[in-house]
């Protein structure tokens, strides 16, 4: 794996989103506070891991600092750029650096338009000036890295499986060779074999581009596998943050173990004892601090917890 | 074990599309017993959706076809009822919750009237009490402050509360059998487990089946009775959870099992080992056994003519395994080699 650079790429800096709450009348009655305050770093060549509850924020963040949805308050930077303060027209030249592959493949996809048109459209967009022939063989080679057969280009979305369909949002993410991407789930709906084909992938990626993953998941296997930084989300906050060697072997909050215990563990003896013995544990209560406090060098724990 | 609840023979399921005809089921069979948990992994793109879909007639015809076969459920020829028919059995005795949450909930409707609606169809609930329990299960599939959430629409919930949601409406009638689709994919593994749990308590509550298709090789450890493999729209493994994890016939499992990072962290800096090659054009799926390409083990038989399914030589019985070689003597003879 390549070292990670010591400078940010992305800053993300006291970042929160409210959604508005409708009121019975239909007006806006209040909010619903998704994220509080989350501040991280992501450095050039590296992949931060963003795990944590279901519901807790998670694509919300993914969303607000490709500023698809952008944040309620906080601050984006990428490349020193507050990203709230560029025009319409500088955003959309900044997107070819800034690419998303989306959680739900299927309501990504444009039902209308064939497989290989959505991988292409970026590049036609961006790379103008290069024949429609190039592009055609552009798009074939990146559907090979995804491991998807390119005669497939002609499909349109509901004739894809799930996994396939996951491919070609990812075939369009990397098609400009965007130095930063937010993949939220992106593996999820794949088989094994194939999660390691776009794993390595990803990696061969950042070797050779050197670009930068905020890498959303549930797997906890592969984001240790993969991440250089874990960030740990709960109920909209970062609760513990870390390398994730530390993270994974000295896990200081209630939240964070609680999540490691329960990774299912491929191996039914094992599995069905792990079962039996944690039950249905309760979740830890609201009360943990909010304050993250060093516990050690770049090893963050929100406060109460650090103890 | 008497009558099976499922009892799927040789179901063929094909597309018509313009590069000519997708086999995306090709002749799969199997049985289902009441309360049994079968767990289905295998490719992506192997069938493992679609033939759910067949057997409960969603698939859209054209340009589906199904060529052949039979899906007795309790004795009765799915394939063969009219819709009204099918509607009745949907939602009711069998519940199903799809891989795709957002193309199955309804955008433009709450997800209130989303619970409510199979509660009055199939339970005959008032409006009143089928509120009540509407909010019973968004409770019992851990949505945080349900009664709030009750009257949002589906884009207003995260990816894994949308498919709490499509769990807690398969549930909700208490079905003899739940095909669930990759059904926990957008849950944190905490929420999952208190999920998983949940279903095995209606499980052993009301002795209800089990379908449950999924990539996670630890769920499957944990949930399932039965495994079963697939590839290229065949079967290629099918056995007890134990037995298979443990001694795995087809040499497409053992890729599986091996592709897998480590949680101690013992594989990282390491390459992933996935499955050389890439799946067959199921357009003109091989003669042979589909993995035989992918496959170092493969004998000149297996390219030729595709193995049946049958009992693996000296594996429990019931652990099937569709194979000319013996992968478990070539693994003894590996280790053996210096
Ligand atoms: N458009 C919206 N309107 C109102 N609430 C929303 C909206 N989008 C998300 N939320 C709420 O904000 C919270 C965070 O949602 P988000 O999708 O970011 O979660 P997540 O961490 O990605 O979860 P998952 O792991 O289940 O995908 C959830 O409680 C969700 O219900
Ligand atoms: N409408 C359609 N037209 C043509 N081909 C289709 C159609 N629907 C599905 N297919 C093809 O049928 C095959 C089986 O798809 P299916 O969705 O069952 O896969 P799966 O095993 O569920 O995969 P995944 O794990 O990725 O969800 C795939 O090759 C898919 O491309
Ligand atoms: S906007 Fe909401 S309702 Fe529409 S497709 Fe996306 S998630 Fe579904
Ligand atoms: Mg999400
Ligand atoms: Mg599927």
């Amino acid at each position: 794996m390549t070292r990670a650079a010591p400078y940010p790429l992305l800053s993300v800096r006291n970042l929160s989103k409210h959604y508005p709450l409708r009121s019975w009348w239909g007006g806006t009655a209040s909010v619903f506070k998704a994220v509080h305050d989350v501040s991280f770093d992501i450095r050039p060549n590296e992949t931060l891991g963003l795990v944590g509850e279901s519901g807790s924020g998670k694509s919300t963040i993914g969303r607000a600092v490709t500023m698809l949805n952008p944040p309620t308050s906080g601050t984006v930077a990428f490349q020193g750029t507050d990203l709230a303060r560029l025009s319409a027209r500088e955003m959309r030249g900044m997107r070819r650096h800034i690419q998303m592959v989306f959680q739900d493949p299927y309501s990504a996809l444009n039902p209308r338009m064939n497989a290989g048109a959505y991988v292409m459209e970026p590049l036609l967009l961006h790379d103008t000036g290069r024949s429609r022939a190039e592009l055609r063989d552009e798009v074939a080679g990146l559907f090979e890295r995804v491991g998807l057969d390119p005669r497939f280009a002609r499909r349109y979305p509901h004739q894809f499986s799930g996994g396939q369909r996951q491919r070609i949002c990812i075939a369009r993410a990397i098609a400009l060779k965007p130095r930063f991407i937010v993949a939220d789930e992106p593996i999820a709906a794949l088989d094994v074999s194939i999660q390691a084909q776009v794993v390595n992938l990803l990696q061969d990626l950042q070797d050779e581009l050197g670009l930068s993953y905020l890498f959303i998941s549930h797997d906890l296997r592969m984001v240790r596998y993969l991440c250089h930084r874990v960030a740990v989300l709960w109920r909209g906050r970062i609760v513990e943050m870390a390398d994730s060697e530390t993270l994974y072997g000295d896990p200081r909050h209630p939240y964070t173990r609680r999540l490691l215990a329960a990774v299912p563990v491929p191996d039914p003896v094992v599995e069905r004892q792990r079962v039996s013995a944690i039950g249905l544990t309760a979740p830890p209560s609201s009360e943990t601090g909010h304050d993250l406090t060093e516990v050690a060098p770049g090893h963050w724990v929100a406060q109460s917890a650090a103890g | 074990m008497g009558v099976p609840l499922l009892d799927i023979r040789d179901l063929t399921v094909a597309f018509a599309s313009d590069g000519g005809t997708v086999h995306a089921v090709n002749g799969i069979s199997y049985a289902l017993s009441e309360g049994e948990t079968l767990g289905i992994v295998g490719e992506s793109g192997s069938g493992k959706s679609v033939h759910v879909l067949a057997m409960l007639g969603l698939i859209p015809m054209p340009p589906g076809r199904i060529e052949r076969g039979e899906v007795l459920f309790q004795g009765r020829d799915l394939l063969t009822l009219d819709d009204r028919a099918l509607r009745r059995v949907r939602g009711g005795e069998i519940g199903f919750v799809f891989q795709d949450p957002m193309s199955s909930l309804n955008p433009a409707m709450t997800v209130a009237a989303q619970i409510v609606e199979p509660l009055r169809i199939h339970l005959g609930l008032d409006g009143a009490a089928a509120r009540r329990r509407a909010l019973e299960l968004l409770d019992l599939v851990r949505i945080p402050d349900a009664a709030r959430r009750l009257d949002q629409y589906p884009h207003e919930f995260s990816g894994g509360q949308r498919q709490r949601v499509m769990i807690a409406i398969a549930i909700a009638c208490k079905p003899k059998l739940l095909i669930a689709d990759e059904a926990t994919t957008a849950l944190d593994v905490t929420i999952q487990a208190e999920i998983i749990g949940l279903v095995r308590e209606l499980k052993r509550e009301i002795g209800m089946a089990i379908v449950w298709i999924t990539h996670d090789l630890g769920v499957v450890a944990g949930i399932a009775d039965t495994v079963q493999v697939m590839y290229a729209g065949r079967i290629l493994e099918r056995g007890p959870v134990d037995d298979l994890f443990a001694d795995p016939r087809s040499a497409y499992t053992l890729g599986l099992l091996r592709s897998l990072p480590d949680l101690a962290g013992g594989t990282k800096g390491r390459r992933l080992q996935p499955i050389e090659g890439a799946p067959p054009d199921m357009r003109d799926p091989p003669v042979g056994d589909p993995f035989a390409p992918r496959n170092r083990y493969a004998t000149e038989r297996c390219f030729r003519e595709a193995p049946p399914l049958a009992q693996a030589p000296g594996a429990a019985p019931g652990h099937l395994v569709a194979a000319w070689y013996d992968l478990r003597g070539l693994l003894a003879r590996e280790r053996a080699a210096p």
